[in-house]
């Protein structure tokens, strides 16, 4: 083996026995589609991959893409969000496959939440079990009966899959209240081509660019009735929201306005925004702010953030909300595992995408189950997201197994467990080694469900956790990025 | 545009245009002082008397060198100091990002990154120059941004108006600043007159020196001083220029078809009418109270603006009301 300083950055690269590699086979080959990119980061030297890496880190410096170090506020210590200049590339196949599944689950999500607010018969069937849903807190009542325009409830959706060690997909959850990420994608995509220039000319990839034109398309096309040119709106809970950036590039993107709640009010059942010359009537909110927290006269009633009555402006027609409320108990865990059977009542189709084995604690066997493998699974409150309060079984110590079950002992129903899937693996450049590393790698896909279309995102963000031997992707437990290349056919 | 938005692209453009004449007065006046042909400008005590001044708030500390240049450069409890300033023009400027161009963004950002990055330290000890010229060409760039990269529309006038008011004040700043180091240093020197060093130290500090050289085609004297930073209609700098910017940056924003008394169009408008009329003898006449009077006008125009344009009500979050799928 060569040292790391002379040699190239995979001299000691060892292809995973146990997970699934994206990047090489067993035998240490390249697989293809990752050809290019291997040779040309064999062929950059250590100097020019380095420069390369501090370029496009300063590019998302420059750019604000950073979050705040809250333990140095004082001196307002600000971190980029880490990335990896390794792309995830799907072939166009494979991408077939994926799309085709996201768009099934979407459309039979949407069913079923229409179905659920109205007429329930997935419950009087008894597929789904009617306390489940009557016990989620992201049930809304206030959503009964009321019809949203074109029937659509989950107007931009995230879908987080993996690939297991059998090489088989996995759909891992649905986010479909604010799935985050989409400007990340689009930014990962902007500085790799600066720095690949020679690699994006051999490939052929699908562009993530037109993302802000077709949400714009979404948001207009579920319009309210009439509106000719709708104003849609993009609604934050503020500049100190972790997601801001966001929020601030796709209003930017768009060419809308990015509104806070003091930004708003309701006369007469219709939306307003206060501007520099009196206020201008909004049509579509495209909303980043919790159900909880958007209208205190309904929902939470000390939220500051929220507007007073944008409730009855939406449920008199006046406005629409994307998403809708009430949405939130769609992608509880513990309904994702139903997921496979509301495909086959709404749809009659075989789930395209598949689900991962989950336990209720709250069945009795399951719990029963659970409470003795707490050690071999992955234990996950259902209505948690950020990938906080999940224990992965084997990296437990005995005291904390016995937290485990005690914590589900006092509340089955907040959780479900599933056997601890091996996320697949791809090379990624660690810093503190100066080499590429196998790493544990996701795939969020962004779906736009309109009136007249379904669209998916050709590329989605490939979260990495950068810590060796670590399952847990999301940013916040300490997760970085990769740019994700879709092939085309 | 929401008003909210106006009060944030008018307030990015006011912060970044008072940090970048805190810097420019702290290096040019500093530096000048090092070899001022009067003994007393030279004095420590004087210089940082006068840079406090205009770029200090009401300071109580200590005043050697260190601390006062920590104080108007890195102290976070200095709401004037180039930190606090920088870092308000940012976070206004992060509340417009949706509407500023990308470039405009990432200027704003390099130039709050530039001064949060640099070593306190090595400010107060040799980095003043460094950090000020630095922080001058950042302040350029966004400029440069903001005519370049906008549209030239309600943003940009936002912007601009923000720029241009502070401008104004710092222009009357800067006299008043200068006003009171020269009655300094005469009640110290009676009979003292030559004070060409310190009028054209004043000309150096709002970056119109050469302009001004050119112009009277001598280093002016106090009255050409005053009357080229105040009455000049060429001189971009000066307070006339200003006004005059302010006025057509406020008629492009305006959709009233008539004058109202009390409005912003009207009280820019009367200002602007006085300075056009206005002569060099009646400001000398009585040079502070012109000065005082300029404050009071200035006052005028930007609470006008701000009940004309940009009434609030804000309210602060209690909690962070969105969870992060």
């Amino acid at each position: 083996m060569q040292s790391q300083q002379q040699g190239t950055f995979f001299d000691i690269y060892k292809p995973s026995e146990q997970f699934y590699d994206e990047v090489f086979s067993m035998d240490g080959t390249v697989k293809p589609g990752y050809q290019h990119i291997f040779n040309h980061f064999k062929s950059l030297g250590r100097e020019a991959f380095l420069k390369l890496f501090e370029e496009a880190k300063t590019s998302f410096f420059n750019q604000g893409i950073t979050f705040a170090v809250y333990s140095d506020t004082e001196n307002g210590t600000e971190k980029i969000f880490p990335f990896d200049l390794f792309p995830r590339i799907i072939d166009a196949k494979e991408w077939d496959h994926i799309e085709r599944g996201v768009i099934q689950r979407t459309q039979a999500i949407n069913q079923f939440i229409y179905d659920i607010y109205h007429d329930q018969k997935i419950l009087k069937d008894k597929v789904v079990p009617e306390a489940l849903i009557k016990s989620s807190k992201n049930f809304q009542k206030t959503m009964m009966g009321f019809e949203p325009p074109g029937k659509i409830y989950c107007h931009i959706s995230g879908t987080d899959i993996i690939r297991h060690s059998d090489g088989e997909y996995y759909v891992l959850e649905d986010n479909l209240r604010c799935p985050s990420g989409v400007s990340y994608v689009i930014n990962n995509r902007i500085a790799l081509k600066r720095g690949l220039v020679g690699v994006f000319n051999k490939n052929k990839i699908h562009s993530v660019s037109d993302y802000p034109e077709q949400l714009l398309e979404t948001l207009q096309s579920v319009k309210p009735m009439n509106v000719d040119e709708p104003t849609c709106v993009v609604f934050t809970p503020g500049s100190f929201n972790s997601a801001y950036f966001e929020h601030a590039f796709l209003a930017q993107r768009m060419g809308i306005e990015l509104v806070e709640g003091q930004d708003l009010k309701v006369d007469n059942d219709f939306v307003y925004m206060k501007t520099i010359r009196g206020p201008v009537k909004v049509d579509v909110i495209y909303r980043r702010v919790d159900d909880d927290f958007i209208d205190p006269e309904v929902f939470r009633k000390d939220s500051l953030l929220g507007v007073p009555g944008i409730m009855r402006a939406y449920q008199k027609g006046n406005v629409t909300l994307a998403n809708a409320p009430g949405t939130g108990f769609a992608d509880d865990k513990a309904v994702y595992t139903y997921l496979p059977e509301i495909i086959k009542y709404y749809l009659d189709e075989e789930p395209i995408l598949n689900n991962v084995r989950t336990y209720h604690c709250e069945k009795e066997d399951d719990y029963k189950y659970v409470m003795d493998n707490v050690d071999k699974l992955v234990v996950k409150p259902v209505d948690e997201a950020g990938g906080y309060g999940i224990t992965i079984g084997n990296q437990l110590t005995k005291e904390e197994v016995k937290a485990v079950q005690k914590r589900i002992t006092e509340d089955r129903r907040k959780y479900i467990a599933q056997p601890i899937m091996s996320l697949s693996v791809h090379a990624t450049y660690i810093e503190d080694s100066n080499v590429f590393e196998p790493r544990h790698v996701d795939l969020r896909t962004y779906t736009l469900f309109g009136d007249d279309k379904c669209h998916v995102l050709k590329g989605g963000l490939s979260r990495v956790a950068l810590k060796k031997g670590n399952l847990i992707v999301n940013s916040s437990q300490g997760g970085g990025s990769k740019d994700t290349w879709v092939l085309r056919s | 545009m929401l008003s909210r938005v106006a009060n944030s692209l008018y307030w990015a453009g006011r912060y970044v245009e008072r940090c970048d004449h805190t810097s420019s007065f702290i290096n040019i006046h500093y530096f000048a002082s090092l070899d001022t042909p009067n003994k007393m400008a030279q004095e420590d005590e004087f210089v940082l008397e006068s840079l406090l001044f205009i770029a200090g708030d009401d300071y109580q500390g200590k005043l050697t060198e260190e601390e006062v240049l920590h104080h108007i450069g890195f102290d976070r409890k200095n709401p004037m100091s180039i930190i606090n300033t920088a870092t308000q023009a940012r976070i206004n400027a992060h509340g417009t990002r949706h509407l500023i161009s990308t470039e405009c963004w990432e200027a704003f950002n390099k130039f709050y990154h530039l001064v949060n990055s640099y070593d306190p330290k090595v400010f107060i000890t040799t980095g003043l120059y460094d950090l000020t010229t630095k922080l001058n060409g950042a302040c350029s760039i966004i400029r440069e941004k903001i005519i370049r990269t906008l549209m030239h529309d309600e943003v940009w006038a936002l912007l601009m108006i923000g720029i241009h008011l502070e401008r104004a004040f710092q222009i009357i700043r800067l006299l008043n600043t200068k006003l009171y180091d020269v009655g300094k240093i005469q009640a110290q020197n009676p009979g003292l007159n030559d004070l060409t060093y310190e009028w054209a130290t004043l000309l150096r500090c709002a970056e119109v020196y050469d302009m001004s050289k050119k112009y009277y085609r001598k280093i002016p004297n106090q009255s050409q001083a005053i009357e080229f930073l105040i009455l000049n209609t060429k001189n971009p700098k000066s307070l006339i220029s200003n006004i005059e910017k302010l006025h057509s940056y406020i008629q492009r924003l305006s959709d009233k078809s008539t004058l109202v008394p009390g409005s912003i169009e009207f009280i820019i408008g009367k200002f602007h009418s006085y300075l056009t009329y206005l002569t060099i003898e009646e400001i000398e006449n009585d040079t502070t109270a012109f000065v005082l009077n300029a404050f009071e006008e200035l006052n005028k125009i930007g609470a006008a603006f701000e009940k004309d344009y940009l009434f609030l009500e804000t309210v602060e979050p209690t909690v962070d009301e969105s969870v992060s799928q």
